[in-house]
């Protein structure tokens, strides 16, 4: 959730209340340090029981946020909301549980929840700074991704389609044309779908039209399929199985030259210095499939950061959670 | 028929090559196809008697009038047929009828001239000239001619009659004999009103069923394997009907023809068995067939209507009784009985409210009996707008609307009676809310029908016809009442513009793409206006301007906006011609393209010049907005830098409910799609893809259109909106897939669910089949009510998932709003921050 520059407006309210009350918790804290002539009451005295109490119930409500996600379908609050509250109500409880601790480490067990505390708050803290700038940096760096989970999909749609295209310009490939001359056909050549098993799932009956999201609007790949094979084209074939069709597979994990973008435009400019002019136009459609491959995988990188920590942040926060109801029991019981 | 009718042989031999002819050389030559020049002439001919005179041709229609255009966007004319000029002479108003019969022949088809039942006599030539053409001619297909005169069924020519009347029975008897099966031998068994327009015209021409029956008629067999709808090849007739509609209609190409000689026959594709092959379930080839070979399993049954006849005011309207009402007679039998749960009968008592002002619907209503009154009120608040306060903002509840239950329709406009035919048409013909409210006066009746039956009412030309003179008088009286720029005037004064105008307004539509007018044409030529003032009542406007070579999108003008005035006001010395460069006076400055399907309101130029000089304050308000769109002289893409173009190819303008993402705040975490899911039972509607505009990401979720181009055809009328803006698609749906096909934006799928069904039909078996069905966003409502925000933006932790309408998007892309502004700058739907 972006909370600087314009955005700050609708967190304005929200940092007023963690203001208030972290100036009426510090105020509150030491006026009672000073009436009792103690110098840094802990989490035993009445305010540090009360900061206490007071952050405890701020972390259960922080780990609300998990259910609230899991629920979706239910309406209580909206998400904005909850996020809001969350990253406010959540940066409140430092001041809280560090005056709660009264600066102090405590025993062992008090140690790990602080430290795990911290975790928590760091990474969340992490997780709402990638959050502020990573959006921005795919809008700009990555105009051709797609859905994260459709990414290997689209991938190979493209390499499909790469792939017909140099079989459209290179021709079929020499063994297969000879090895069709005296057989049956071979196994590339696609038999025609038949009608019967299309329409029927698994055998069942279908009723009615099949038809899927097939028009989303957007940029269409328009390339000039050349009618017979281009000549002397052989040498594309080549790059395309050695290097081009491993890296639309594979991308970053394949080591290759097209993964950089200066080098891969280097790449594909010999290409075409060799190549009849009439095979450009396709080249030019693979090496936007290349761009393609590139930007997925940034896209990937960056999905990655922006949403990794939070296997971090949601176990520890669980973790929080327990160590600190045994930390209430331990401490109300021990008193 | 008589040698000597003939000049000579070869005359005779020339007439009977029908479609083909010699010319004067004697070559064989084809019949010459109509131009668009045949529009403007005139052909007289007689039909029984009676003259009449129609055009040389018309431009070709499609199924519900509207005229089709070639890939140049030109008109493709079709010669004015026999049939048409009858049609024109005898069927003046739904329910008359045509003295010529017809059975392969469907007004709304491309005739296909198989059958040859519509046949007629035809003579040519005055006086000792008066020759017969020998042949009887089909008239469904054959061109009127001058001076034709035509012999149907009905002539008062007992020669000719009797020789027309001869034919027709024989052909009927050897079709009858063949094809019309006893009733107990249909499959299923056809009950006693189910109507075969073969048996009709058995009956119409008293022929004699059995005459030439056969002892063993060649078996073609059945195909039961469709669940929808039952084939008998043995009663198909080979009018090719079902092939038509199939193809040219709904544009599926399933339905073809197999076989030779007696075996020929209808086929699914490659003569697969209709249940295997492509074939949709739309039932388009059933309702359009005559006899028993394509006959529908079980009528369709909407919530709608069992919930309705559920209530004592309502009952449910028999096919029969519909059949009787004259503007019913075109429609066809098997239509009403496959959907007569699309009409209602509602007994209507004093203070019932029919329908209310500002809502949608997807209902008209047929006055039966009794008086109702038309209110108009002010413009009350939709379900989507008004304050939430805090606890409803908590919960996501939007504002309730309040008057609902009010008795405060506003100022009663006018009377509606059975002779007024029909009401709220408006409606359910152009998808805008509705324009008033109706309230019983007394005792009444209505049948209260769906958009699926208006549509095929529409098809019958007369019904058509009728309904448009309706629906075009009301249009215009109701757009004269909101002309915008009468807002400004004092009561009197709108009064007196809007009487002036009263009988001077004309209502025009226009097809997208189609030019109203053009950059440079003048306005005037000689002393006659030829160029006029629109203003838009539906659809979209683009105005653009060619400078120095290039185009540019200047603006795009909605309904209630208005064009035309610059060049007409330039014209009138000394209001803003100083303003127009010299070369412009009196010509346009601009062009003017229809982006969707336009109803525009048109003030000829005269009569606008007349109520511009003669009325001061609305000759000032004019003159200052032609001023200021003159002087802003600024490079004239007023929407700077912006792809306005872009916008408007993308239908941006149309839309009311665009889901837009920041991308900038987006975090991709798809928890809208997950939530959208959730919240309609795992299937998802949206899609996180789509176009970019700016930092903005249109997402594919529907848009509610505000014409919104799904809702045209569905055969079942399960796809409508009801009370509010959100698209319905009810439970009926059959899954054809039309309204997924009509989406521009691929915003509708089509979706497997599993059901138990009888399988094979009639085999007594129970198996689970998957019926497809279609579905969309329904702005959740259906889920969690109108009140609420739709789940996607609801979830969305980041803030970044807005719904706004395309204009407000123009807006924020703009930097004339801003997305996080407050909310009541925004129209609805658009969550508060
Ligand atoms: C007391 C400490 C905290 C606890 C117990 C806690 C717990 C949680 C939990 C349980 C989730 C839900 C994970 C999910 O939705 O799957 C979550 C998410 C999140 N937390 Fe915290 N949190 C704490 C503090 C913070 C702080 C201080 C921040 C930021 C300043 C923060 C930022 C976030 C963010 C941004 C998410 C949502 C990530 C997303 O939706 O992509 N948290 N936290
Ligand atoms: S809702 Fe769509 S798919 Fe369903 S019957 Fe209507 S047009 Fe066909
Ligand atoms: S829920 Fe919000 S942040 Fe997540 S993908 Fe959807 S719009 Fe983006
Ligand atoms: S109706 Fe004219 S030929 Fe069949």
């Amino acid at each position: 959730m972006l909370i600087l520059r314009k955005h700050f407006a609708v967190h304005r309210k929200w940092f007023a209340m963690f203001l208030a009350i972290t100036a009426a918790a510090v105020f509150g804290y030491f006026y009672w340090a000073h009436a009792h002539a103690t110098r840094l009451p802990g989490g035993s005295s009445p305010p540090g029981l009360i900061l206490g109490i007071l952050g405890g119930a701020i972390i259960i409500f922080e780990c609300l946020l998990w259910p609230r996600r899991m629920l979706r379908s239910w309406r209580w609050g909206s998400a904005r909301l909850w996020m809001k509250a969350h990253i406010w109500f959540g940066l409140l409880t430092v001041p809280l549980i560090l005056l709660h601790s009264g600066f102090m480490w405590g025993g062992w067990l008090s140690t790990i929840l602080a430290l795990l505390f911290a975790m928590v708050i760091a990474s969340g803290i992490f997780g709402l700074v990638m959050q502020q700038f990573l959006p921005r940096r795919m809008l700009i760096d990555t105009p051709l991704e797609t859905i994260y989970s459709q990414i290997e999909q689209t991938m190979q749609m493209a390499l499909a389609d790469a792939r017909n295209l140099v079989l459209a310009t290179c021709g079929l490939p020499k063994e297969s044309l000879e090895a069709s001359a005296h057989s049956q056909p071979s196994k590339e050549s696609r038999s025609l779908p038949s009608k019967s098993s299309d329409r029927r799932e698994g055998g069942r009956v279908v009723v009615g039209a099949i038809r899927q999201a097939e028009l989303i609007p957007g940029q269409l790949l328009r390339v000039p399929v050349p009618q017979v094979p281009v000549p002397n084209c052989e040498v594309l074939r080549q790059k395309f199985n050695a290097t081009i069709q491993p890296f639309l597979e594979r991308g970053r994990r394949f080591r290759s030259p097209l993964s950089n973008r200066t080098r891969s435009a280097e790449f594909f400019r010999q290409l075409r210095a060799v190549l009849d002019p009439e095979a450009h136009s396709i080249l030019e459609a693979i090496e936007e499939c290349c761009e393609q491959r590139r930007q997925f995988d940034l896209q990937t990188r960056l999905h990655w950061w922006l949403h990794s920590w939070l296997w971090i942040h949601l176990p520890l926060s669980m973790a929080l959670l327990v160590l600190m109801f045994v930390h209430a029991y331990v401490a109300l019981k021990y008193w | 028929m008589a040698d000597n009718a003939y000049e000579d042989a070869t005359a005779q031999l020339w007439e009977a090559e029908g479609l083909f002819s010699r010319d004067v050389d004697g070559q064989l030559i084809r019949v010459v196809s109509a131009t668009e020049q045949d529009y403007v002439k005139d052909v007289t001919l007689t039909i029984d008697g009676q003259t009449v005179t129609v055009k040389k041709a018309v431009p070709t229609t499609d199924s519900q009038g509207n005229v089709i255009t070639d890939q140049e966007g030109k008109t493709i004319p079709r010669s004015t047929t026999i049939y048409d000029a009858a049609a024109k002479l005898f069927v003046r108003k739904p329910g008359d009828v045509n003295p010529i019969p017809i059975l392969c022949h469907q007004e709304h088809m491309n005739p296909a001239g198989v059958c040859r039942i519509c046949v007629v006599e035809v003579f040519r030539g005055t006086g000792d000239k008066r020759r017969s053409g020998g042949k009887l001619l089909p008239s469904c297909a054959h061109r009127a001619e001058p001076g034709m005169e035509v012999h149907t069924l009905a002539s008062t020519d007992d020669k000719s009659r009797k020789r027309v009347q001869s034919c027709v029975k024989v052909l009927t008897e050897l079709l009858a004999s063949d094809h019309l099966r006893p009733k107990e031998n249909t499959a299923p068994a056809r009950d006693k009103d189910t109507q075969n327009e073969l048996e009709a015209l058995v009956e119409r021409v008293g022929a004699n069923p059995t005459r030439f029956t056969s002892g063993s008629p060649v078996d073609r067999g059945r195909d039961n394997s469709s669940i929808l709808i039952s084939v008998d090849h043995n009663s198909c007739i080979l009018c090719n009907r079902c092939i038509r509609a199939c193809d040219e209609i709904k544009k599926n190409f399933v339905v073809g023809r197999a076989g030779k000689g007696y075996t020929a026959k209808i086929a699914f594709d490659l003569d697969d068995p209709m249940e295997e092959s492509s074939c949709v379930s739309c039932g388009e080839c059933m309702v359009s067939c005559p006899t028993d070979a394509l006959t529908f399993r079980r009528p369709v049954v909407s919530d709608w209507w069992t919930e309705l006849v559920a209530k004592p005011e309502y009952t449910a309207v028999s096919p029969e009784e519909l059949k009787k009402m004259p503007l019913f007679a075109g429609v066809s039998y098997k239509f009403l009985q496959w959907n007569s749960a699309s009409v209602v009968r509602r007994k209507t008592k004093k203070g019932d409210v029919l329908c209310r002002q500002g809502d949608y619907g997807a209902t008209a209503f047929i006055l039966n009996a009794g008086e109702f009154g038309v209110y108009i009120g002010t413009p009350r608040k939709s379900a989507d707008e008004g304050p939430v306060g805090f606890f409803g903002r908590l919960f996501g509840r939007g504002a309730k609307r309040a008057d609902d239950n009010s008795t405060d329709y506003g100022t009663q406009v006018s009377t509606r009676t059975p002779e007024h035919l029909i009401l709220g048409e408006m409606t359910c013909m152009s998808d805008v809310p509705r324009t008033a409210t109706v309230v019983a006066m007394n005792d009444g009746e209505v049948l209260e029908i769906r958009r699926n039956v208006l549509y095929v009412l529409q098809r019958n030309p007369a019904a058509r016809k009728l309904l448009d003179t309706v629906y075009k008088e009301r249009a215009l009286q109701d757009h004269l009442r909101t002309i915008s720029f009468f807002q400004d005037l004092s009561r009197e004064e709108r009064h007196d513009c809007v009487e002036f105008l009263r009988d001077k307004v004309t209502l025009l539509r226009v097809d997208p793409g189609q030019n109203i007018f053009r950059q440079g044409e003048a306005v005037v030529q000689g002393d006659e206006f030829v160029g006029h003032f629109y203003m838009v009542r539906l659809g979209y406007v683009k105005i653009t301007q060619t400078l120095h070579g290039t185009e540019r999108v200047l603006d795009y003008i909605g309904p209630n906006r208005h064009f035309g005035e610059i060049a007409l006001l330039s014209k009138i010395p000394n209001l803003i011609d100083q303003h127009v460069p010299e070369s412009l006076v009196a010509r346009r400055t601009a062009t003017c393209t229809a982006l969707d399907d336009v109803e525009l309101v048109r003030i000829r130029g005269e009569h606008f010049s007349e109520l511009i000089l003669r009325f001061e304050k609305l000759r000032n308000k004019f003159v200052q907005i032609c001023k200021s769109h003159l002087d802003q002289n600024k490079p004239v893409n007023r929407e700077m830098g912006l792809p306005l173009g872009g916008f408007l190819d993308q239908g941006l303008f149309n839309a009311q409910t665009l889901l837009v993402m920041d991308l900038e705040s987006c975090t991709r975490c798809d928890e809208c799609t997950r939530a959208c899911s959730d919240t309609h039972g795992g299937i998802v509607r949206l899609i996180r893809e789509g176009q970019r505009i700016d930092k903005f990401l249109v997402a594919s979720s529907c848009r509610s259109c505000q014409d919104p181009y799904c809702l045209v055809g569905c055969p079942v009328d399960s796809i409508h909106r009801k009370g509010s803006l959100e698209i319905v698609i009810e439970d009926h749906c059959i899954g054809c897939g039309q309204c997924a096909k009509n989406c521009p934006y691929g915003n509708i799928n089509m979706h497997g669910f599993d059901v138990v069904r009888e399988y094979p039909p009639d085999s007594g078996c129970q198996k689970a089949v998957i019926q497809q069905k279609a579905t969309t966003c329904d702005l959740c409502r259906q889920v969690v009510g109108s009140s609420q925000e739709v789940s996607c933006v609801y979830s969305c932790p980041h803030n970044a998932a807005f719904r706004m309408s395309g204009s407000e998007l123009l807006k924020i892309v703009s930097g004339k709003a801003d997305l996080h502004a407050d909310k009541s700058t925004r129209q609805f739907l658009s969550h508060p921050v």
